[in-house]
């Protein structure tokens, strides 16, 4: 019986001792906490994160000044504007490198000045060297039923925000609207009203960004919009509405004012 | 015979059994068989719970801005769904672009609108909603004025089986416009069913003028729904403030062209044209008598017919035959409030 006794307190010492002796840690020399002397992996190794999140700070402006509603600014030949209304639906985001073209998870948005941040989802952390994105929505989606969109879409009829053209099926891709000085000699204020709501496939505009960086963390890309730039070269006196089908002049000349009113900061 | 009588009643049981399991598909529509076949979208197949919701949105004014008014508002179902304005008037009394389109047989119509402009009637229905001459509303905005309402909550769930949501809204309020057939008129009597008495003189002669190659109206009216769909420029004037067709393709050959409008319950869909510009049948038939202005883009039909004063007047009698008087007293599709 005493022998017995011995024999399990023998084994139970030993058993204690020979695991005593062999380090536990974590052996994975990719993760994080990589621990060179542990013998015994105990599953406790972190890895970095391989993706990384990406949000959009679209920010908003009138020529060098912050966006601000109802502020009269100067356009390009003097005359005096305000907005009441700035709303532009951005879609197509992706990044590009060497290897190829990797979408991002949240495809379309509708952005508005008062909103500057906007989570375009993770991507895999690597070098990318552009970013392309529209300025309006591809033609598949254009023509779309924006009631058969998740709620959540910045695309569906249930967003309260929603511009959709209901007598020809598209998205609205820029809605500016807002009071303009009419008088000739722009001496007066800006009190008559204008509207410009473009769109159509044609006027989309896919803009591509040199925009270098090794992604290995979550980062804010900042890119902006100046509203007044939109509104370059054109007379929005004798123009001061276009549905874009009715004035497709004044829309295409909007629409071509697109690249240089929105740049994505390097 | 006790046990005779107990097996067939067995028999009985099983075959009333069987019976139930047999599905007959529930007709919605009521199409008279010498109307075509109509397509309908496979994801909005026709029930009876997405025509109640339908019904109850068509006529639901909180779809409004103001509360004011329905789809019912403008399409009035004693006026076969039109209004009887020249154009149509939105909230706070503003004014459309275009006259009310009567919504007789509108499911077979290919594209929506007068410039054909919108694919679907699932697109269309929420057209209005948004428009600004027309509710002025947003669907967001709808939702949350119903949000409590534990009706539509059920009613939607049983539809589509859903919340309440954009998606409900444009299926079943297209699904309730797909019943409205209308194929029982004088004419559908007389020329499909036979009954040789449901025509006047006056009626007979004057369907003879309008399929006559002398007037060609059956060419773009073509029966059994009057109309053959296509965009078509009636020289109505030389320059159209409203470009029409043009305004979706931006053709020059579309300007002017409208779609050739469906003649069923005509003589109560006045006034006439894009823009109700003629009162009446007779100014109509006038206008096509004397051959429109001479567009560039109008159809060559489209010329002086030398009609005479009776053949004038036989042919409205005809237009007159075309009303459904069944449909326009059709209670399935009143107002359910």
């Amino acid at each position: 019986m005493k022998t017995k006794l011995f024999f399990a307190m023998a084994i139970a010492a030993g058993t204690f001792a020979f695991s005593g002796c062999q380090k536990e840690g974590c052996t994975d020399k990719s993760a994080t906490n990589y621990d060179s002397k542990a013998q015994k992996d105990d599953g406790s190794c972190v890895y970095a994160d391989t993706t990384s999140d990406i949000m959009l700070h679209f920010h908003p402006m009138l020529g060098s000044s912050d966006f601000a509603y109802d502020t009269e600014v100067t356009n390009w030949e003097g005359r005096k504007m305000k907005f009441t209304k700035a709303q532009v639906y951005l879609s197509g985001f992706h990044l590009n490198n060497d290897d190829g073209t990797t979408m991002l998870p949240t495809q379309y948005l509708l952005t508005k000045p008062e909103t500057m941040m906007y989570d375009l989802g993770s991507v895999p952390n690597t070098h990318y060297h552009e970013i392309a994105f529209s300025v309006g929505v591809d033609s598949v989606a254009n023509h779309s039923d924006p009631a058969s969109w998740p709620s959540d879409n910045a695309l569906s009829s249930n967003n309260p925000d929603h511009a959709f053209w209901n007598w020809n099926s598209g998205y609205i891709f820029i809605e500016v609207e807002g009071m303009v000085d009419t008088t000739a000699d722009m001496s007066g204020s800006a009190n008559a009203p204008f509207v410009y709501h473009i769109g159509t496939d044609a006027l989309r505009n896919d803009l591509v960004f040199a925009h270098h960086m090794d992604l290995d963390g979550d980062i804010t890309m900042m890119a902006m919009i100046d509203y007044l730039e939109l509104f370059n070269g054109i007379d929005v006196r004798l123009n001061p509405d276009s549905h874009t089908m009715n004035n497709m002049p004044a829309a295409m000349a909007l629409s071509a004012n697109v690249p240089n009113a929105v740049t994505v900061v390097e | 015979m006790k046990r005779r009588f107990s097996y067939l009643l067995v028999m009985a049981v099983v075959l009333s059994a069987c019976q139930t399991d047999i599905e007959v598909p529930v007709d919605y529509q009521k199409i008279p068989e010498w109307f075509p076949e109509m397509d309908i979208p496979a994801e909005n197949e026709l029930t009876q719970a997405r025509i109640d919701l339908g019904r109850k949105l068509f006529y639901e004014k909180k779809l409004s801005r103001d509360e004011s008014i329905s789809c019912g508002s403008c399409h009035q179902i004693d006026k076969a769904f039109t209004d009887a304005q020249p154009i149509a008037t939105g909230v706070e009394g503003r004014l459309g672009i275009r006259n009310t389109p009567t919504l007789a047989n509108i499911g077979y119509t290919e594209r929506m609108f007068m410039d054909g402009g919108v694919k679907t009637l699932e697109l269309q229905s929420q057209s209005p909603i948004f428009t600004h001459e027309e509710m002025d509303f947003t669907i967001a905005e709808f939702l949350l004025r119903i949000a409590g309402d534990a009706e539509y909550q059920r009613m939607f769930s049983e539809a589509y089986s859903q919340e309440p949501g954009a998606y409900g809204i444009s299926r079943s309020i297209a699904a309730f416009e797909r019943t409205f057939i209308s194929g029982n008129s004088r004419f559908d009597q007389y020329e499909y069913q036979h009954d040789e008495t449901a025509l006047s003189a006056a009626e007979k002669r004057g369907r003879d003028v309008f399929f006559s190659t002398k007037t060609g109206c059956a060419e773009c009216h073509v029966p059994p729904l009057f109309t053959n769909f296509e965009y078509e420029n009636i020289g109505l004037y030389e320059h159209y403030v409203d470009t029409g067709r043009a305004r979706i393709t931006e053709l020059p050959e579309d300007v002017g062209k409208f779609k050739v409008p469906n003649l069923r319950n005509v003589a109560e869909t006045a006034p006439y044209m894009h823009n109700g510009s003629f009162a009446t049948l007779e100014e109509v038939v006038e206008h096509f008598n004397a051959g429109g202005v001479g567009h560039v883009n109008q159809n060559p039909l489209i010329r002086p017919l030398g009609l005479t004063e009776q053949e004038k007047a036989d042919l409205v009698a005809f237009l007159h035959s075309l009303t459904d008087e069944s449909f326009m007293n059709n209670s399935d599709f009143a107002d359910p409030n």
